[in-house]
């Protein structure tokens, strides 16, 4: 059925939500906590949401949080670019335009009742960190098998997220590995790239096992090629892509792997089917 | 399907006594200049104008000592007369109105645009330009929509046809159609229709053009090619668009039309861009109209074999040859 004009809604226009606190992380990344209490917004894990700063611009980010926490939004932005930049400059109770949430999720009928193997690195660990708490959840937690969490940053300084890696090393229900290319003369944790920790360090039965992984271009390609070494099959490894995006509804053209939006088709993907797409990422 | 006959002179006192904005398209002018003459009608070079303007303030934002609001912009009513030709129909049935008119996400500046949208469709018998191309790509010079006002000259004056009550008026100063002369537009769609399926690609020819996807001809293909991006904007039916902002403290959203060919279409604010070259672009461009619209929309081509980008490119890039080109190969490499 077709609406008339006056019954649909403008699909480009935000919500103002205010900033309820800012957590710094690293030196270029901080995580934005949104308070959505009383909204309709509802997302899935793995989903974004177009942030918009008045007279700058719109830029796609992922949701971080998990949507078991109820009436706020997460939003971890490295400064980048101008809207992230300007993002960067808000303060607390300063209000926010998001537009979404837009994309696919993780696959979560094909993860129940599975062992969770999470490969993350840099920034890359916050749109997996939105399905880690989905996991983590209570409630959630009796669905899902064993969870390993492998997390390697550049160096020390570049781990994101601290506060709650805590949290995740007190839990008997997983196991937190963490990782830096480098370290320095307080670091006294593990030392090595992510792909090499994951093949020396991590045992697990590729055949009983999930792989979800996020992190920058060359990350997210070698741990592909690990995983596959271990014995992982394609379908079994799932990540997440990015894309410049200006809609987030597969009309503005420029996303598109093949004949696949990111935007809407995506942003995750097995790596099933992006051997079966043309690698313009 | 309601039809009838009006004289030349009924038809344009018709088009004068339209009481909203009325265009016609300059392909359709050029076609119809011995019947309505020159310059009757506001020209527009491109049926997307009327639909998805090349500027559009979609919403405002501004400052005050609350902090920010936004408010919505909606389009104001305003009915709207088109007159084009029937591959420039086809672009907002086929194309356009599959991407603003998506049931889940449609776009409502289109939408209000798209209501208030008559459409007067003149029916080609033979290929006006040297450039047309329309039968390649599903089309014919006939082909119209029961929602448009079809218009064909014939030997008894104009034929009519149409099922949208917006042209009633017109419609009721018509004379019957004698049995002749629908016998002579009988003959006609029969030819039309034949010469269209004579033409048209084939229909695996989407999927076979993606599986192309890295031959090496894309880059003798792209070699000439300036990335000015004047066959974009001329074309009907390219609907990328940017959104971006106008002004600090107080301004508008803006939904501008954009072209995958400029460099910063694709561009990543950390530098990273998957189609960084000539190559990637203008391999974009054809794979998008004649693969992955079609692979999306059920075998849609998001092209309509109008000519316009062989007409305008200052190169001669020529997207027949290119896609001739390409379906020679059809059939020789991989994904």
């Amino acid at each position: 059925m077709v609406l008339a004009p006056d019954e649909v809604r403008n699909i480009y226009l935000p919500t103002l939500y205010p900033i309820q606190e800012i957590i710094p992380e690293t030196t270029d990344i901080k995580t934005f906590r949104l308070d959505v209490s009383g909204s309709s917004f509802h997302h899935q894990p793995g989903q974004f949401a177009e942030l918009f700063v008045p007279g700058v611009g719109e830029a796609p980010i992922s949701i971080t949080s998990s949507p078991t926490q109820k009436g706020i939004l997460e939003f971890s932005i490295k400064r980048v670019g101008a809207v992230t930049a300007a993002i960067h400059r808000l303060n607390s109770q300063d209000r926010l335009g998001v537009r979404g949430p837009y994309g696919n999720t993780f696959p979560l009928p094909d993860l129940v009742h599975q062992n969770l193997l999470f490969v993350g690195g840099g920034i890359g660990l916050a749109p997996l960190r939105s399905l880690v708490n989905y996991v983590l959840d209570t409630e959630k937690r009796p669905d899902f098998q064993k969870v390993i969490i492998l997390y390697g940053a550049r160096s020390p300084q570049d781990l994101v997220f601290k506060w709650e890696l805590e949290t995740w090393k007190k839990r008997t229900d997983l196991v937190l590995m963490v990782t830096v290319d480098r370290g320095d003369d307080h670091y006294k944790g593990r030392v090595g790239l992510v792909p090499n920790v994951l093949k020396e360090d991590v045992t697990v039965n590729p055949d009983l096992w999930k792989g979800i992984i996020c992190g920058p271009p060359i990350m997210i390609k070698f741990t592909i090629k690990a995983l596959l070494e271990m014995g992982f099959h394609p379908k079994n490894i799932i990540t997440t892509l990015e894309m410049r995006m200006k809609c987030g509804l597969g009309k503005c053209g420029r996303c598109n792997i093949g004949p696949h939006y990111v935007c809407k088709d995506g942003p995750v993907f097995t790596y099933e089917q992006l051997q079966h797409m043309p690698g313009e990422y | 399907m309601n039809s009838g006959i009006v004289t030349t002179n009924g038809f344009i006192s018709w088009l004068k006594t339209y009481s909203g904005r009325i265009n016609i398209t300059e392909k359709a002018e050029k076609y119809s200049r011995e019947m309505l003459g020159d310059h009757q009608f506001p020209l527009i070079k491109n049926v997307k104008e009327v639909l998805f303007p090349s500027y559009d303030r979609v919403y405002q934002y501004r400052w005050d000592q609350k902090g920010w609001k936004l408010n919505d912009l909606a389009v104001p009513a305003t009915p709207t007369l088109l007159v084009a030709l029937p591959c420039e129909a086809r672009a907002i049935f086929e194309v356009l109105d599959r991407v603003f008119r998506k049931e889940d996400s449609i776009d409502s500046g289109y939408q209000q645009r798209r209501q208030d949208l008559s459409l007067v469709i003149f029916g080609c018998t033979a290929a006006p330009e040297p450039t047309c191309f329309c039968t390649r790509v599903g089309g014919n010079g006939l082909w119209t929509h029961p929602e448009a006002l079809f218009v064909l000259p014939v030997s008894s004056g104009l034929y009519i046809e149409t099922e949208n009550t917006v042209f009633s008026g017109l419609m009721n100063e018509a004379k019957p159609v004698e049995e002749a002369t629908r016998k002579q537009i009988q003959e006609l769609n029969k030819k039309a229709q034949e010469k269209m399926r004579e033409d048209t690609l084939p229909q695996e020819t989407p999927q076979a053009l993606y599986d192309l996807f890295h031959d090496p001809e894309w880059e003798n293909i792209a070699w000439k090619c300036l990335n000015c991006g004047a066959c974009t904007f001329l074309c009907p039916t390219c609907y990328c668009f940017d959104l971006s902002t106008e002004g600090r403290l107080k301004g508008y959203q803006l939904k501008t039309w954009d072209a995958c060919m400029f460099p910063k279409f694709t561009l990543h604010a950390s530098g990273h861009n998957p189609r960084p070259g000539y190559k990637e672009r203008v391999r974009q461009r054809v794979l998008h109209k004649f693969a992955y619209f079609p692979l999306r929309e059920e075998g849609r081509y998001g092209c309509v074999g109008c000519g316009k980008c062989v007409e305008i490119c200052p190169v001669n890039w020529d997207i027949r040859d290119v896609v001739e080109r390409m379906v020679k190969k059809i059939g020789s490499g991989t994904r």
